[in-house]
């Protein structure tokens, strides 16, 4: 685990500073130390809301506004909004809440979509009917009117994976991921008892498909499950990310956990950068959490000096998320090297 | 009940794709193998004509029996759904040998020891893509399948039911294959129980655990109904002589306009196949 970096193996090292063996280790393009540390600048918008009653349409339209370049994409044209619809345990807050969908379909709408849908591949349950019917997903697709796209099932491509640390070369993605015009990642602010923290990257596994690769999605934990969120976000690169944090998960993630009130939604068009922010606000460093130091190669910021917070200045919850025992180390203030490394400048 | 099936049928028939196959639902640009063999199975005995959809199913098999979609070079999970298809319509002998040769020869990777020693990760059943671990449903189908051909005693198939007995949730029924993760157990659901039961369906022997994997089925049936959980409930209590005839109305309830059950096509085929179980018609998932 990478979770310390003075263990970092020789590879990983490799791969993360480009310094050595180019080409194989560094995703297939050997790109030189200087590009591979530099992180972009990136602005993240942190919203404070309480309660899933409020009027969640003006807050997320606002934090879109934020975005010029965003806001182009959306201007007539096909909008995905990818959220976590996973299982159903009363009590959990495993999903997106179903306000946060119907804020996000509105706000894009009024913003000028030509078309918005809702579009999920869970991980291990093939039946999306009865998921949908348990999360109160599908009122708001009745009410609102959108269509609703199992990406399990969808048509599906191969396309070369950016990013490589799998090795795998390729994944098979779906259509409707890669015919949109603007991907939102929606994910629930979450940890997760393997990753560390479960936010706009890691719910990109919803984008592999079932229809070649299974159920559960098996394969990227036996590749690795940071490589795997790092290939995949690397190559769909979705333009914006929308995490509902106003009632999160803290302990056992991304299933078991239990409720959390963290009032709050953070947005962005950099996604390492907003789960950065978001795992921040959890008390964690993301700095600790592998999956995010991957994506600095790719465009992806975890450097706090390079985030600037729009909307809410960046606090951290008075009490940090709770974690399992062997998941601390997300909580483990990472050293002057470690951050200078791994943060780059 | 034979209206519906007709309509259903009709909706079927309307919504096959040029290359002869089905995608899974009625929008869809691309056939699948597993819309397409239920499709088969739900149309026999009408006057559709299989043809092209047996010569696309086939065009994906290659001569060592290895079953690939377009684009693909890793083998597709769909070769036991293809296998027992082609058993039932008794077609292809030749692609039906090769796919359970194959199903055979595929094997799932094992791990040493076991999750909080709750499970044995080291027996070997089928899993979803080459190279990674056993899970629920692509056993319980290649068992199913392997025991259609007349593979019932195999070591392959006797360690494959010893896994889905393994598998089993702490309350009963099956999940997709993992009963507990870090100590948490993960509820059953009805359509991996459903499936799991259908390839356990001829062990006496273990008739405890299959009455309780029985009883998940209709407990999490009845609470989460969804046109899956109702089809494959229905299919698996048929088999075992239990009493359908309340899912059987809730399933009918559902049926659209159109015939279809969601505009789904692999929704209406399983529909389909399910009332023709319980209208005197044969049961496809039935040793």
């Amino acid at each position: 685990m990478f979770s310390n970096f003075k263990k970092l193996n020789r590879r990983e090292f490799l791969k993360l500073t480009g310094v050595g063996i180019a080409g194989t280790l560094l995703g297939g393009t050997a790109m030189p130390l200087i590009q591979r540390l530099k992180q972009p600048q990136a602005d993240v918008t942190i919203l404070k809301e309480s309660s899933y009653s409020n009027n969640l349409v003006n807050s997320i339209r606002k934090g879109i506004s934020n975005y010029p370049h965003v806001l182009q994409k959306v201007k007539g044209g096909r909008v995905v909004l990818k959220p976590n619809m996973v299982d159903h345990y009363p009590g959990h807050p495993i999903n997106t809440d179903p306000a946060m969908i119907a804020g996000a379909i509105s706000a894009f709408r009024q913003l000028g979509a030509r078309e918005v849908v809702v579009a999920e591949g869970p991980g291990h349950n093939r039946d999306v009917e009865m998921l949908l019917s348990q999360t109160g997903i599908d009122g708001v697709l009745r009410d609102e009117k959108v269509k609703f796209i199992d990406l399990n099932l969808d048509s599906i491509s191969p396309v070369k994976i950016t990013s490589n640390y799998t090795g795998l070369s390729q994944f098979f993605f779906p259509h409707t991921i890669l015919n949109a015009d603007l991907v939102v990642s929606m994910p629930k602010l979450k940890t997760h008892h393997w990753a560390g923290a479960t936010l706009s990257l890691k719910n990109l596994f919803g984008t592999i498909p079932g229809v070649k690769y299974g159920w559960p999605k098996n394969f990227l934990h036996w590749y690795g499950i940071s490589e795997s969120i790092a290939d995949i976000a690397s190559t769909i690169q979705p333009g914006f990310a929308i995490v509902d944090g106003i009632v999160g998960m803290e302990g056992d993630g991304p299933l078991h956990g239990t409720p959390i009130h963290s009032g709050v939604i953070v947005m962005g068009d950099n996604l390492t950068a907003v789960d950065s922010t978001a795992a921040r606000i959890m008390g964690f460093y993301p700095e600790q959490i592998q999956h995010m130091s991957m994506m600095i190669p790719y465009g992806g910021t975890v450097n706090k000096a390079l985030i600037q917070q729009l909307g809410e200045p960046l606090f951290t919850m008075p009490e940090k998320f709770k974690v399992l025992p062997h998941s601390t180390y997300v909580t483990k203030k990472p050293s002057l090297w470690e951050q200078a490394l791994i943060s780059g400048w | 009940m034979k209206d519906a099936i007709q309509s259903a049928q009709d909706f079927l028939l309307g919504t096959q794709l040029p290359t002869g196959g089905w995608g899974y639902s009625s929008d869809a640009q691309d056939a699948y193998p597993e819309p397409s063999c239920y499709g088969l199975l739900a149309l026999r005995g009408t006057s559709f004509s299989s043809t092209n959809t047996l010569s696309w199913l086939s065009s994906l098999v290659a001569s060592d029996g290895k079953l690939y979609l377009h684009n693909d070079n890793t083998p597709s999970w769909a070769s036991s759904l293809l296998a027992l298809t082609l058993i039932r319509l008794n077609q292809l002998p030749e692609i039906r040998q090769s796919s359970i040769d194959w199903l055979l020869e595929w094997k799932s990777k094992a791990v040493e020891g076991s999750s909080g020693g709750r499970w044995n990760a080291s027996l070997i059943g089928w899993s979803w893509i080459s190279d990674t671990f056993s899970w629920v449903q692509p056993t319980s189908y290649a068992v199913l399948a392997l025991k259609l051909a007349g593979f019932k005693t195999h070591g392959r198939v006797k360690e494959a039911e010893e896994l889905l007995f393994d598998r089993m949730c702490l309350q009963g029924g099956w999940n997709f294959g993992n009963p507990v993760v870090l100590g948490q157990p993960i509820d059953p659901s009805a359509m991996e129980t459903a499936i799991a039961l259908f390839a356990l369906q001829d062990l006496p022997s273990a008739e405890s655990r299959i009455e309780t994997g029985l009883n998940i089925l209709e407990q999490t049936t009845t609470q989460s109904p969804s046109t899956i959980s109702l089809a494959l409930c229905i299919l698996c209590l048929d088999i075992f002589n239990r009493p359908v005839q309340g899912y059987v109305d809730h399933l009918l309830a559902r049926q659209e306009e159109d015939g279809s059950w969601g505009q789904k096509t692999w929704w209406t085929a399983l529909s389909i196949l399910a009332l023709q179980a319980v209208d005197g018609g044969e049961n496809v998932f039935k040793l």
